[in-house]
C-alpha cells in the first residue's frame, strides 16, 4: 500500500470513528476481533492459521518420546509429532508510548489508535490461545509484561495500554535490545510506532531480531496530516518531544516536506524488506479490521513466497 | 471636571495591554503542536503582517472599556458656580474676641491689643464677614455679623475700626472659656459652608479662667487664633480683702498681696490713701518674693471719709486699690411670745435671750412679747423669726402667718396640752389633739432628716449625735392630722419631736417640747444654738449684702423696689431699673444705694487679674482647642483637606461613576457579545487546533 495516498475513507466492517469513541480498550478489541470473525466467512482467505504445526519423518537421534505412534499405526511410518507448546505462537507486542504519538488530526490522536490495535491484536491472539506479552516504550523502556495466556493476563496488558503516551522522545534501538535479551524463545515481534526517529537505528535493531529468529512486524501508524500536510497559513510548529518552535509557511515547506517524508517511509519499508520483516504503514482513519485482514494476508502472502521460494 | 482620586486615572494606562494583546495574539493562537519536525526546515517568518492590528472594533471596546473603568475609579465630578461659596477664599467667617478683662489696663497693653485687632481686619477679604466681640467676666457683643453684612462693602472695615477705638478694657476678671464657647456658637448658629475663625486678642494672663473648654467637642472648620500682647513692664502685684469671718477686729484689715511670677520688683509698701494722694505716715512695708503671696496687717484706717487702701512700688497700678466699706452689722429682731419674766431661769425665754448674741456681723436683739400683746408688730425688715412658747390669741394668728407667708421661720414650741389651739389656728388644719407622751426617764431624738436645710448642718459624723439630749417629757401629735407636714427628727418611742409645716413661703417648725429644764436639757445642750441660727438662716434675708464683690460680677442688690432706684457709684450716680434686683458693677470703688446709707458695698478688682503672668501654652494646649496652622504649610495642608471635603460632598452629590460603571457594564457585554461573534466568524477556514491528548 502506497504511504502518500491521499487519506480516502476507506470502508471496513466497522466504522473507525464510531469504534475510538468507545472508552475501554477491551470492548474495542473486541468489537474488532468479533466483526473480524464474522467476516471471515465470507472472506476468500479462510483455512489459514498463525500456528504452523507439523509432522517430521523421525530420523535417528530424535527422541523417540515425540514419535506419533497413532500415526505409526496407520502408515507403519515414524513422525515427530511437535509439542503443543511448541506450537504455541508467543507474541510481544512493542509499543511505541512516545509524545510524538499524541498527535493526531482526528478526534483521536496516534498513540490511541496505536494502543486500540495493540489490544485488537492481544486480544485475537488471546482468543487463539496464543501468549501475548507487551513492552511500552518512548526513549527507554516503560512497561514489560512477559508473554503469557492465562486468565487475567488479557486485562494486565489491556490496563498498560490504557496509560497516556508521555515520553519525551522515540528511541526504538533500546527497546529492541532489551526485547533480544529478555525474550529468547523464538516468537512474533510486532513493533507498533510512528518510528519518527532515525531509521539507522531501526535497522542495527531489528536486524538483530529477525538474526535470534523472530518473526517481526512492523505497524508504522500515521496520522492523514502527517502524510498530506495540508496546511494553509503560516503556523508556529511546535515539536511536542523536544519543545522547539519553528515558523513555517506550508506553501514553502509542504514539498520538501513531502518528499523527505517518503524517503523516510521508504528507507523504513526496504528495510523492513531487507530483513524479511513485515512493513505495514497504518493511518488512523483506516478500520482497524482491515489492517488486521491486510496483516494476515501479508503474512499468507509471504509464506507462499517463502514456500515458492523453498520450491524453487 | 475634577477628579477625587486621580492617580486612578494612571489605570488608563492599561489600554497599552490590549493594544500589544491585538498585535502578538496572532502569533500565540497559530501556534500549532505538530508531532516532530524532523522533516521540516526553518523558514523565515513574515513580518508584515505582524505589526497590523486584528479586529479594530474589538480593540476599541476594549480600550474604553479601561479607560471608561478608570476614569469611574478616579471619581470625577463637577465644580459647579453654584458652590463657589464652598471656596476658603470665598468666605471665611471670623470672629474677633477682644480680652477687655482688669488686667488689660495695665500700661500700653489696650493700644497693643488694638493694633493686633486692626492687622485681623487688614487679613480679611471682600466676601468674609466679621463679629466683635469683647470679654471680661461677661461676653458683649460689639458687632454682629448682620451688622457687618448690612453695610455696604466699602465701608464694613472702617465701621470696624471704629467700633474697635470705641471699645476699651474694663475691670472684670477674664472668662475666656466662656467667650470662646459664645463665638464658637455664634459661628455654629448659621450653617455656613466656608471656613470659620475665632481670633483672640489677649494678654493671655495666668489668671484667665478657661472653664468650659475642657471636654468641648469642637467642630472641624473652626479654627482659633490666638493673638497674645505682652506689657512693656513685666511683673505685678496685687491685693485683696481677706474675708471678713477671718478677721478679729474691724478696725485693721488682713490684705493678702500676691506677687506675680515674672515680677521683678519684691518690696512694696501699704498705705492709706485719699484723693490718690499719700499723707498718712503709717506706711507698711512688704516683702514678698516673685511669684508667692503673704497676708498681712493693713496699717490702721485713718479717721474720715474717702480713703482707700492702696498697693505702691507695683509696675501696675490697676489692682492696687482696695476699697473697703465699713463694716456695719446687720440689725435682727427676734420675737419671743411668752408670759415668762426675763429673770426666770427655768423658762424657755431666759435661754433664748441667752442664746442669740450680737456679733460683728449681725446685731441680735430678742423682743419678748406677753401673749396679751393684740400685735407682735412684724412688719420691719429686720425681724427674722419669732417663737410662741405660749398660746396665742385668735388676733395674732393673721399676723404670725403672713410673717410665714413672706418667707420668715416661726418656731411653735409645744410646752403643754393647751396649746393644740394655737397649733391648729397657725396650721389652720383639722383639731390637732395633743397628748402628753408617757417617757420612761427620758426619751432621746432619733430618724433625724439631715437632708433637710434646717438639720442640714448637723450632716457630719462629728455633728450628728444628738443622743446626749435626754427629754424628760414631750406631748405627742398625729402628724396624719396636719397636711403637707415633714417630720425632721423623732423621739426614740415614735413620736415626732420636730415638724416643718411650708407656709407660703416661710416655715413653721413645731417642736413637740419646750428646752426649759423641767421638759428637757436641749437648752444646755451644745445643739440648742446652731439649730436656732440655723432656723434665722433659713428666713430669707431682705437687707444682707455681700459687702466685698467684684467687678465685672452680677451683685444681688437687698429688697425689690417697684421704682427705679438710685446707686451711688464711683463714676456718680447710677440707675437700677424698676423691678431689677441685680447690678452688674463694671467698675471698681463703693457702691451705695441711695435709699439706705445701710446699703453700701465695695467692688474691687478680681484677684484672679492680678497674677499677670502668661499662661503656659501646654496649659491651652491640653484643652485640645482647635488652634489654626502654626506654620504656613501646616495651613496649606488644611486648606487642601477642606478642599478635598467639599470636593468629596459634590463628587457624593453627582455620582458620575456610577454611570461611568454602567457604561462600563454595557461595553463588557458589547466586548463578550463582539468578542463570541468574532471567534465563531470563520476567519480563513482553519477549523479549531487540534487538541491533544
Amino acid at each position: 500500500m502506497p504511504e502518500a495516498e491521499p487519506s480516502a475513507k476507506r470502508q471496513g466492517l466497522i466504522d473507525t470513528r464510531t469504534l475510538m469513541q468507545i472508552r475501554s480498550l477491551e470492548l474495542r478489541a473486541r468489537i474488532v476481533v468479533q466483526g473480524f470473525w464474522n467476516g471471515i466467512h465470507r472472506s476468500p482467505y479462510h483455512g489459514f492459521s498463525v500456528e504452523f504445526s507439523e509432522y517430521r519423518q523421525y530420523v535417528p537421534g530424535d527422541d523417540p518420546r515425540y514419535v506419533d505412534w497413532r500415526v505409526y499405526a496407520r502408515s507403519d511410518r515414524y513422525y515427530i509429532k511437535k509439542f503443543e507448546d511448541e506450537t504455541n505462537l508467543r507474541c510481544h507486542l512493542l509499543v511505541d508510548q512516545s509524545r510524538s504519538m499524541t498527535f493526531g488530526s482526528n478526534n483521536w490522536s496516534k498513540a490511541e489508535y496505536a494502543h486500540t490495535l495493540a489490544a485488537t491484536l492481544a486480544y485475537f491472539l488471546f482468543q487463539q490461545g496464543d501468549a501475548v506479552g507487551l513492552l511500552s516504550f518512548d526513549e527507554k523502556i516503560r512497561d514489560y509484561i512477559p508473554a503469557r495466556n492465562r486468565p487475567g493476563h488479557l486485562r494486565q496488558l489491556m490496563l498498560s495500554l490504557e496509560k497516556p503516551a508521555a515520553g519525551k522522545a522515540t528511541s526504538i534501538a533500546k527497546p529492541l535490545q532489551r526485547i533480544v535479551e529478555l525474550v529468547n524463545k523464538r516468537g512474533l515481534m510486532v513493533l507498533i510506532s510512528d518510528l519518527l526517529a532515525p531509521i539507522e537505528e531501526l535497522e542495527a535493531k531489528l536486524g538483530r531480531l529477525t538474526a535470534a529468529g523472530h518473526d517481526v512486524a512492523v505497524f508504522r501508524i500515521l496520522d492523514p496530516r502527517e502524510i498530506d500536510f495540508d496546511f494553509e497559513d503560516a503556523l508556529l510548529f511546535h515539536d511536542v518531544e523536544s519543545e522547539k518552535d519553528l515558523f513555517i509557511d506550508p506553501a514553502s515547506a509542504k514539498r520538501n516536506y513531502l518528499e523527505r517524508f517518503k524517503e523516510h517511509g521508504d528507507a523504513a519499508r526496504s528495510v523492513c524488506q531487507k530483513l524479511g520483516a513485515d512493513y505495514l504503514p497504518v493511518i488512523t482513519d483506516e478500520p482497524l479490521d482491515q489492517v488486521l485482514s491486510n496483516y494476515l494476508r501479508q503474512r499468507q502472502l509471504r509464506g507462499k513466497k517463502i514456500q515458492r521460494h523453498a520450491n524453487l | 471636571m475634577s477628579f477625587l482620586a486621580p492617580l486612578f486615572l494612571l489605570g488608563g494606562l492599561a489600554i497599552v495591554g490590549p493594544v500589544i494583546f491585538h498585535l502578538i495574539r496572532r502569533n500565540t493562537k497559530e501556534k500549532f503542536s505538530f508531532s516532530s519536525l524532523m522533516f521540516l526546515r526553518a523558514d523565515p517568518p513574515r513580518v508584515t503582517r505582524k505589526s497590523k492590528l486584528e479586529d479594530i472594533l474589538l480593540l476599541l471596546v476594549r480600550c474604553a472599556l479601561l479607560a471608561v473603568m478608570a476614569l469611574a475609579f478616579s471619581r470625577p465630578f463637577f465644580r459647579n458656580n453654584v458652590n463657589a461659596s464652598n471656596d476658603p477664599s470665598a468666605g471665611q467667617r471670623m470672629v474677633l474676641l477682644l480680652d477687655t478683662s482688669a488686667s488689660m489696663q495695665r500700661k500700653g497693653l489696650w493700644e497693643k491689643t488694638l493694633e493686633q485687632a486692626q492687622d485681623s481686619l487688614k487679613e480679611l477679604e471682600p466676601a468674609d464677614s466679621l463679629a466683635i466681640l469683647s470679654f471680661d467676666s461677661q461676653t458683649t457683643s460689639l458687632m454682629q455679623f448682620d451688622q457687618w453684612e448690612e453695610l455696604p462693602e466699602p465701608n464694613r472695615i472702617p465701621a470696624a475700626m471704629e467700633t474697635l477705638k470705641a471699645a476699651e478694657a474694663g475691670w472684670g476678671g477674664s472668662r475666656m472659656g466662656n467667650a470662646i464657647l459664645t463665638a464658637a456658637e455664634l459661628l455654629e448658629e448659621n450653617e455656613h459652608l466656608g471656613p470659620s475663625r475665632i481670633v483672640v486678642v489677649t494678654d493671655r494672663q495666668e489668671g484667665i479662667q478657661l472653664e468650659g473648654l475642657q471636654g468641648h467637642e469642637w467642630p472641624e472648620d473652626i479654627q482659633l487664633t490666638l493673638k497674645t500682647v505682652e506689657p512693656e513692664t513685666a511683673g505685678n502685684a496685687g491685693i485683696q480683702l481677706k474675708p471678713l469671718q477671718e478677721m478679729k477686729d474691724s478696725v485693721t484689715h488682713s490684705i493678702r498681696l500676691t506677687n506675680s511670677e515674672d515680677s521683678s520688683n519684691e518690696e512694696f509698701r501699704l498705705a492709706w490713701l485719699k484723693n490718690k494722694q499719700n499723707t498718712s505716715t503709717n506706711n507698711v512695708t512688704v516683702y514678698v518674693p516673685a511669684g508667692q503671696s503673704r497676708t498681712v496687717k493693713a496699717p490702721r484706717r485713718p479717721t474720715g471719709e474717702g480713703w482707700q487702701l492702696t498697693l505702691l512700688d507695683d509696675a501696675h497700678p490697676f489692682d492696687n486699690t482696695l476699697h473697703i466699706t465699713p463694716l456695719i452689722p446687720e440689725p435682727v429682731r427676734i420675737h419671743y411670745l411668752g408670759n415668762e419674766q426675763a429673770d426666770e431661769t427655768d423658762s424657755m425665754r431666759f435661754y433664748l435671750e441667752r442664746a442669740f448674741s450680737t456679733t460683728r456681723l449681725q446685731h441680735v436683739r430678742v423682743l419678748a412679747h406677753p401673749t396679751t400683746t393684740e400685735s407682735i408688730q412684724l412688719s420691719r425688715n429686720d425681724d427674722r423669726l419669732l417663737i410662741i412658747g405660749d398660746t396665742i390669741k385668735e388676733s395674732q394668728v393673721d399676723e404670725i402667718r403672713k410673717f410665714i407667708e413672706s418667707g420668715r421661720s416661726v418656731l411653735l414650741a409645744l410646752k403643754s396640752e393647751v396649746m393644740s389651739g394655737s397649733l391648729t389656728a397657725l396650721a389652720k388644719s383639722g383639731p390637732v389633739p395633743l397628748t402628753e407622751a408617757r417617757v420612761d426617764k427620758y426619751a432621746l431624738l432619733s430618724q433625724l432628716d439631715f437632708e433637710h436645710p434646717l438639720l442640714a448642718p448637723f450632716n457630719e459624723p462629728r455633728f450628728s449625735d444628738f443622743t446626749k439630749i435626754h427629754f424628760w417629757k414631750h406631748r405627742s401629735l398625729d402628724p396624719a392630722r396636719l397636711p403637707g407636714v415633714k417630720v425632721l427628727a423623732r423621739f426614740d418611742d415614735g413620736d415626732p419631736a420636730l415638724l416643718d409645716l411650708r407656709i407660703g413661703r416661710g416655715h413653721l417648725f413645731i417642736l413637740t417640747c419646750g428646752w426649759q429644764p423641767e421638759d428637757s436639757q436641749l437648752a444646755l445642750a451644745s445643739k440648742f444654738v446652731p439649730l436656732l441660727y440655723s432656723m434665722l438662716e433659713l428666713g430669707e434675708s431682705r437687707g444682707k449684702l455681700k459687702s466685698n464683690c467684684f467687678a465685672g460680677e452680677t451683685i444681688k442688690l437687698p429688697g425689690k423696689s417697684d421704682q427705679a432706684r438710685i446707686l451711688n457709684g464711683p463714676d456718680g450716680k447710677l440707675e437700677v431699673p424698676a423691678g431689677s434686683t441685680t447690678f452688674n458693677a463694671k467698675k471698681p470703688g463703693l457702691y451705695s444705694l441711695e435709699e439706705s446709707q445701710n446699703v453700701s458695698f465695695a467692688v474691687n478688682v478680681s484677684p484672679r487679674e492680678s497674677k499677670t503672668s502668661l499662661l503656659p501654652m501646654e496649659r491651652l494646649d491640653a484643652l485640645n482647642l482647635p488652634f489654626s496652622a502654626k506654620n504656613e504649610q501646616t495651613e496649606k495642608i488644611a486648606q487642601n483637606r477642606e478642599q478635598t471635603l467639599i470636593d468629596e460632598q459634590t463628587e457624593k452629590r453627582q455620582k458620575i461613576w456610577r454611570w461611568l460603571i454602567v457604561i462600563a457594564i454595557l461595553l463588557v457585554l458589547l466586548e463578550t457579545w463582539l468578542g463570541g461573534w468574532l471567534w465563531r466568524k470563520p476567519s480563513g477556514g482553519s477549523e479549531p487546533a487540534a487538541e491533544t491528548t
